[in-house]
C-alpha cells in the first residue's frame, strides 16, 4: 500500500472503524513508514481532543424545554402575523376583491347601486357573511384543518400552508427534497455541488 | 400500546393531531440537538438552532412524503439549518472567541487555560472548514455514519468521501499546529 492510498484509510484506522482487511494493509504499511506512523499519532491526539468536545451535555431539563419553547416560537411566529379571521380568509377575500374588479369592468354600475368602496365593505363583513359571499368553500375546506391548529395562524403560515398543500389539496409538484429549508441562503457553491437535494427551491418560507 | 412509527406520527400531525408532531420533536431532538451542537460548537446557539429546525419541520411536514425516511429527511434539515446558522454567526464568532481567551485568562490555572485555549483554537479550526469537508467530518466522525449511507445522500464516491475526510481533519491539525505553535 502506498502512503497516499494509506491516507484515507487512517482516520477509520485509528478510530477503530476499518474492516479486518483494511487493517491489516494499513498496519504492514506504518510498520515501514514513519511519516505515515507520526500522522496516525497526531490523527490519535486529535481524536481525543474532538472527544473532549462532546463532554459537556445538557442537563435533563434542557431536553423537557425544547417541546415547550418551539411552541413559543411557533406562538410567536402566528402572533407577528395577521389576526386568525384575517389568514383564514384572506384568500377569500382577495378572491372576492379580483371578482368585484372585474364585475365592475365589465359592467360598470351606474348611479346609486353602485357602492363605491366595494372591497373596503367586503373587508368590514363578518367572516361567517363574507365566507358565504365570496363562496370559496372548497378553498376554506382544504385549508381548515391547517389553520385550526393553534400555531399555523400567521400570514407566512399561510403561504406555508398554500405551497404544502398546493391549491386544490393535493400538494405540492416535487420530492421531499425540494420541502428543505434554508437551500436559498445558502451559496456556497462546494455545499450546493455536495448536497444537490438543497438547491431545491425553498418552498417552507 | 406500542410507540407509532415517525411515518404515522407524521400522517397523524397531517389530520391534525398535534401529538403526532409533539412525540416526533421528543423523538427527534436530542439527535437534532447533537448536529447543531457540533456545527454550531456553543450550547446556546446549538438551542437556537434546535428551535429553529423543529419549527422548520412544523411548517415542511405536511410536504413530506416519504420519498426518504424520515430521520434522513430531518437530518438534512438540521444540517442545513444549523449550516446556515453558522455562517451567519462566523465573523461574530471569530470575535467572541479571541474576547473569551482574553477574559478567562485572569481567573483560570494554567493547564485549565491551556486546554480551554486548546478547545477553543480546535473549535475555530473546525469552524474554518469550507461546508463540504465539514459536513463530510460532522457525518463521518461524530454521527459515524457508514460511507455507504454518505455516499447516497450527498452522491459521491466513497473513495471520495474518505480522502475528503481526511483532508479535513488534516486541515484541523495543521490549523491548531499553526495556532498553538
Amino acid at each position: 500500500m502506498r502512503c497516499r492510498e494509506v491516507g484515507p484509510e487512517l482516520p477509520d484506522f485509528v478510530g477503530g472503524r476499518s474492516d479486518e482487511e483494511t487493517n491489516r494493509r494499513v498496519s504492514g504499511h506504518l510498520d515501514e513508514c514513519p511519516a505515515c506512523t507520526r500522522q496516525a499519532q497526531e490523527l490519535r491526539a486529535l481524536f481525543v481532543r474532538l472527544d473532549e468536545r462532546e463532554a459537556w451535555s445538557p442537563a435533563e431539563a434542557y431536553w423537557t424545554s425544547i417541546l415547550p419553547r418551539v411552541h413559543r416560537r411557533l406562538e410567536e411566529n402566528a402572533a407577528r402575523g395577521l389576526p386568525q379571521w384575517t389568514t383564514r380568509f384572506a384568500l377569500p377575500v382577495a378572491a372576492a376583491i379580483v371578482l368585484a374588479a372585474a364585475v365592475i369592468k365589465i359592467a360598470p354600475p351606474t348611479g346609486e347601486d353602485y357602492p363605491a368602496n366595494f372591497s373596503v365593505l367586503l373587508e368590514q363583513l363578518p367572516p361567517d357573511e363574507l365566507q358565504r359571499v365570496t363562496d370559496q368553500q372548497a378553498v376554506s375546506e382544504i385549508l381548515q384543518p391547517v389553520l385550526e391548529e393553534p400555531s399555523a395562524t400567521s400570514s407566512d403560515d399561510l403561504e406555508d400552508v398554500k405551497t404544502i398543500l398546493g391549491e386544490d389539496g393535493s400538494g405540492p409538484a416535487g420530492t421531499d427534497a425540494e420541502m428543505m429549508t434554508g437551500a436559498e441562503d445558502w451559496s456556497d457553491q462546494d455545499a450546493g455541488q455536495l448536497l444537490p437535494m438543497l438547491e431545491e427551491r425553498d418552498t417552507s418560507n | 400500546m406500542p410507540s407509532r412509527t415517525d411515518l404515522e406520527l407524521v400522517e397523524a400531525f397531517r389530520n391534525g393531531d398535534l401529538t403526532g408532531f409533539n412525540e416526533l420533536v421528543g423523538r427527534h431532538q436530542e439527535r437534532v440537538y447533537w448536529i447543531a451542537r457540533r456545527v454550531m460548537g456553543k450550547h446556546d446557539d446549538a438551542a437556537d438552532v434546535v428551535q429553529d429546525v423543529f419549527v422548520r419541520m412544523f411548517k415542511a411536514l405536511k410536504g413530506f412524503r416519504g420519498d426518504s425516511e424520515f430521520s434522513t429527511w430531518l437530518y438534512r434539515i438540521a444540517m442545513n439549518v444549523s449550516l446556515n446558522a453558522i455562517r451567519a454567526k462566523r465573523v461574530k464568532d471569530f470575535i467572541r472567541y479571541d474576547d473569551t481567551i482574553e477574559s478567562r485568562s485572569e481567573e483560570l490555572p494554567d493547564a485549565e487555560l491551556l486546554r480551554n485555549e486548546y478547545q477553543t483554537v480546535l473549535e475555530r479550526a473546525i469552524q474554518r472548514l469550507p461546508p463540504k469537508q465539514k459536513l463530510v467530518f460532522m457525518m463521518r466522525y461524530y454521527d459515524e455514519m457508514p460511507y455507504e449511507e454518505m455516499a447516497k445522500l450527498l452522491k459521491k464516491s466513497v473513495g471520495g468521501l474518505k480522502a475528503n475526510y481526511f483532508h479535513a481533519l488534516k486541515k484541523v491539525q495543521e490549523y491548531v499546529r499553526k495556532e498553538m505553535g
